[in-house]
């Protein structure tokens, strides 16, 4: 192709040229590179946040379409030789749209369905901040919903993210992206929080301090310690299968405890308990210790700073009101409670509801003989409503399809001391790019069969 | 007729003298089944496998002068007389500060139990290990090796009180029994067993006639073994495969392979230098021998493991080596240049001696596959297309290396032989694209088909698309004429960097994504030399070029 316009010949020549294709491909390189450093520093998410998904990766891709089109424009009226390599090109351009597509319109989720349970919501990767407010301790109703991105672009004390409710008092300090927690109790002048107990059980063999909080005031918290379980709030004793201790605020400085032996309806015992008294439950030796009563109080996550994510590490937010500071942990809870009025602040994954629920029957893992690892697991499932409902079996290699979506075996839990499975880990996805992107391999797969055959032609390579 | 004889003997020679070492008296102890990481393998495979992690060898050696013991005889004394060993020189420790943390002599490489796990010290650097593990980050080499010593520390303790051994199927269970743990009808058949081990290494120990004793020993094991099989007829019927598992420890067909390459080197370089026409036969002699065994080894492993061996580090070395032998002789039967099959075997050669001499980093025991790998088919074309086109670029290393040894030798007077390597680094460089893009596209499917995605920028597929994408900008400007034979022979030794690291360095370096299967660690200082060295190599191989020949 020629232009009469000088530049416009020249810019030609530039774009058809390998001085353009060759240094597009050399930073494509040393970008997807980096990816990968970043994801061995860090984790996946970050590479692709960073790299995958930047402006950066999306105009070298640019370029390089642009490129490869118009390689190819040059080279019209095509000649059978050019077919070969008009087709690779082509391959290219369409896999790369193909993944924008996917990318764009796709769902890419997970979903953690219990052995015998079931659920239809996936979690996505998105998060979204949502607070809901109450004025009677009750009702609650949302009053902010948006979709929050803080991982390229942190708050800070200087410049907060603004929850806009009523007074605007409300905001985003911090995040911390790799985030290790404690918990930590503390005490609160709000009417609705709920008591805190911190304890201790003990017997010949066990010595073992824990603690309970109300989430909110009167609302039944409960500690299980295997045969016997302590709760702290009013007594309401649902069965008689079990020993049970329970601690119920009675004034500020003091606590009633009834104490039900299993099997047996009436109260083994009753009476009042301060901080520092010992009382005997007449079951095993064992006593309890009341360590620390604090009549009001809230839970809260106290966060470290880490540099890079670990299995225990998760994002974090900090929550300012007024004066007060909170830590807001991902897929977690924060209750705020001020004089009037009470806020609960979620910070979470989108969950997407399939419209169908995923039940889970059975679940196996075989092992390799001898040890602990896994050599393959199988789900058992039940997927859709009415008379839509379809059963099928999941398992590593083989997913499961329904309604537009494909349900894969992702991994699975399983409890930490006697390593059976709990819950069966599925990726739940769904790509409108794959058959272009199967497509495009198809024509670039053909191409390059073409292409070594014409190539074979010559003897020595020059 | 002659070089059929040739071949015959050539082929022969190896297997009659594996044969003979296995008849030695005594000997039966190495096929007794036991159960061990996950399947059944020969006692023989396991005392190998255990004294490496422990002493880092295959065969033990007091002190230099004394003669060295097989790992099966030192493992069962361990179970026998453990206290004899604890004042022995038997754990390997070589990471610095390991042995600085344990208050240990910097320039000794092997400690007795007592040295090392009897002080507060060891208790210290295990609580550190304990602490690191909770944090769930990612374990540095310090800490690899601490998990090591942990490792040794636990292994010889097990081993010692016979509950790491597993001789017999349980009736009931998927398990097998330890030693300490056999059912008391079955004590007395095991019992004869350590008794014979003690009186056959007493006869050998005193330089006696050790073959008496070593004929008893045998009976009694095949004594337990027939207990062992009415004990639980069904359970105990591996024991075929086991028996083969052994032949394939005493041939050790790869080591035979690579001497055979080394042989097709040294007439191949022989005939080149005298510039003979004659001899080529034999050198196709000593080529297909090493190939036939390489082969075998290669079969040995598939009807051991049950699946492609394609599966980790050693395995794939072994197989791009294959690979690469396979093309230099395709390129060679094409163009006829000899030198392209000097490149190739010595490439060939190369690989398998790297894959033999590190069994630290390079794990040669048969592992159970992770649950994901577990599809033959998908093994078969994804990985094994893929780790092929290393072979190819491999190759191509091998003949840019040899072509810038011409270069830097005289460039004028081997003009003719540079033309030809040039020719090859470039054919394997098409062979290699034209293996990896399918390779590439197919673990695309693989990926879509299992985890529901075709490309998620995991490190290994990321790395292998970078390498792909380095051999294509090559290709293209050795087309538009931006490379000329210098360039290209460069670009094929440079390049290969980057399968180094797609190859290599993703599993060891990186540690990330989704491909954790085949992650490992070690060996950083020696691939980042051999790079290193490469590239060093280029640049004088370069500047030499640009002093000759100013105008270009």
């Amino acid at each position: 192709m020629r232009f009469e316009n000088k530049a416009l010949q020249k810019f030609w020549r530039f774009s058809t040229s390998f001085q353009l294709g060759i240094p597009i491909l050399i930073v494509l390189t040393i970008l997807i590179a980096t990816g990968t450093i970043i994801e061995s520093r860090l984790d996946a998410y970050a590479a692709r946040r960073y790299i995958y998904e930047s402006w950066m990766m999306y105009v070298t891709m640019g370029l390089l379409i642009f490129n490869l089109t118009i390689v190819m424009v040059d080279r019209l009226p095509w000649q059978t030789k050019h077919y070969p390599f008009i087709f690779v090109h082509i391959g290219i351009i369409t896999m790369i749209l193909g993944g924008f597509v996917t990318q764009k319109f796709g769902i890419d989720g997970s979903v953690s369905v219990p052995i015998k349970g079931k659920n239809n919501f996936v979690s996505l990767p998105q998060t979204d901040l949502v607070v809901y407010a109450t004025f009677d301790g009750d009702r609650y109703t949302k009053i902010f919903d948006r979709e929050v991105d803080f991982f390229k672009s942190a708050p800070s004390e200087r410049n907060p993210y603004q929850i806009q409710v009523r007074d605007n008092k409300i905001q985003v300090i911090d995040y911390v992206p790799y985030a290790r927690l404690t918990k930590k109790i503390r005490a609160t002048e709000s009417a609705q929080a709920g008591a805190s107990v911190r304890f201790q059980l003990m017997n010949a063999n066990v010595k073992q301090v824990e603690s309970i909080t109300q989430i909110r005031k009167s609302k039944t918290a409960k500690f299980n310690f295997g045969p016997a379980q302590v709760f702290l709030g009013d007594v309401k004793r649902e069965s008689a299968d079990k020993n049970e201790i329970y601690l119920t605020p009675a004034a500020d400085q003091q606590l009633r405890y009834t104490i039900f032996h299993k099997d047996q309806k009436n109260p083994y015992k009753t009476g009042a308990i301060k901080i520092g008294d010992v009382i005997a439950t007449g079951w095993m030796g064992l006593e309890l210790r009341l360590l620390d009563y604090l009549p009001r109080a809230t839970e809260e996550w106290d966060v470290v700073r880490s540099e890079a994510p670990t299995p225990i590490t998760t994002a974090a937010l900090q929550i300012r009101r007024g004066s007060d500071t909170h830590w807001l942990v991902l897929n977690d809870i924060l209750k705020i409670f001020s004089e009037a009025e009470a806020y609960l602040i979620t910070y979470q994954n989108r969950r997407l509801d399939l419209g169908f629920p995923i039940l889970l029957k059975t679940f196996k893992v075989s092992r390799y003989e001898g040890i602990q690892k896994a050599m393959a697991y199988e789900s058992e499932v039940q997927v859709g409503t009415g008379d839509q409902i379809q059963d099928g079996l999941i398992s590593m290699n083989e997913p499961l399809k329904y309604s537009g979506y494909t349900i894969y075996q992702a991994s699975f839990q399983e409890d930490e001391v006697t390593h059976e499975p709990t819950a069966s880990v599925f990726s739940v996805n769904f790509d409108p790019g794959r058959w272009i992107k199967y497509f495009g391999a198809l024509i670039l797969s053909t191409g390059i069969v073409w292409l070594f055959y014409q190539k074979r032609k010559r003897k020595i390579a020059l | 007729m002659r070089n059929a004889c040739k071949f015959i003997l050539a082929l022969g020679l190896p297997l009659l003298f594996s044969f003979s070492a296995a008849a030695e008296p005594g000997d039966k102890l190495r096929y007794l089944p036991v159960q061990d990481a996950g399947r059944v393998k020969p006692f023989d495979t396991f005392a190998t496998e255990t004294l490496e992690i422990i002493y880092g060898k295959k065969r033990y050696k007091a002190d230099e002068n004394a003669e060295s013991v097989a790992a099966h005889w030192v493992v069962m004394t361990w179970m026998l007389s453990p206290e004899s060993w604890v004042t022995r020189p038997l754990f390997e420790v070589k990471h610095f500060e390991v042995l600085k943390n344990l208050g240990l002599a910097k320039e000794k490489k092997y400690f007795t139990g007592d040295e090392l796990f009897k002080s507060e010290r060891f208790a210290n650097v295990m609580q550190e290990l304990t602490n690191k593990r909770e944090s769930k980050e990612k374990l540095t080499p310090y800490f690899q090796a601490l998990q090591r010593l942990e490792n040794q520390f636990l292994i010889f303790r097990e081993i010692a009180s016979g509950r790491m051994l597993h001789v017999l199927p349980k009736k009931d269970s998927e398990d097998w029994y330890s030693v300490a743990e056999l059912p008391i009808e079955m004590q007395p058949a095991f019992l004869e067993i350590s008794k014979n081990v003690a009186q056959y290494l007493g006869a050998v120990a005193e330089k006696a006639n050790s073959h008496p004793a070593g004929q008893v020993l045998d009976d009694a094991v095949l004594k337990f073994e027939s207990e062992a099989q009415k004990y639980s007829p069904e359970k105990y019927t591996q024991v075929e495969k086991v028996k083969t598992e052994v032949l394939y420890n005493i041939i050790h067909p790869f080591r035979w392979a690579y001497i055979f390459y080394l042989l097709t080197v040294i007439s191949l370089l022989f005939i080149w230098i005298r510039k003979s026409e004659k001899g080529m036969s034999l050198v196709w002699t000593f080529l297909s021998v090493g190939f036939i065994l390489h082969t075998a080894g290669f079969v040995f492993r598939v009807y051991l493991a049950g699946r492609p061996p394609v599966s980790n580090m050693y395995e794939t070395v072994i197989w791009a080596s294959w690979g690469a032998i396979l093309f230099s002789v395709i390129l060679e039967l094409t163009y006829k240049f000899k030198v392209l099959l000097l490149g190739g075997s010595l490439v060939g050669l190369c690989a398998l001696v790297v894959a033999d001499m590190a069994p630290a980093i390079l794990d040669p025991s048969i592992q159970p596959l992770e649950a994901v790998l577990r599809s033959n088919y998908w093994l078969i074309i994804h990985v094994m297309t893929i780790t092929i086109s290393y072979a190819a670029f491999m190759l191509a290393f091998g003949l840019g290396d040899l072509g810038l040894i011409y270069f830097v030798i005289d460039e004028e007077k081997h003009r003719e032989t540079i033309q030809k390597l040039t020719t090859g680094v470039y054919r394997a460089m098409q062979i290699g694209v034209a293996f990896l893009t399918p390779g590439i596209i197919l673990g695309g499917i693989w990926a879509d088909y299992s985890w529901g995605r075709f490309w998620g920028w995991d490190p290994k597929e990321t790395w292998a698309l970078i390498v792909l994408l380095g051999y294509i900008i090559v290709l293209h400007a050795r087309l538009v004429g931006w490379l000329k034979n210098f360039g290209t022979l460069a670009a094929g030794v440079i390049t290969f960097s980057l399968v180094m690291m797609a190859w290599y360095g993703v599993n060891f370096v990186l540690g990330a994504g989704l491909h954790s299967y085949g992650f490992g660690a070690g060996g950083i200082e020696y691939v980042s030399m051999f790079v290193l060295l490469h590239i060093l190599f280029v640049i004088y191989a370069y500047l030499n070029h640009r002093m000759k020949k100013p105008t270009v």
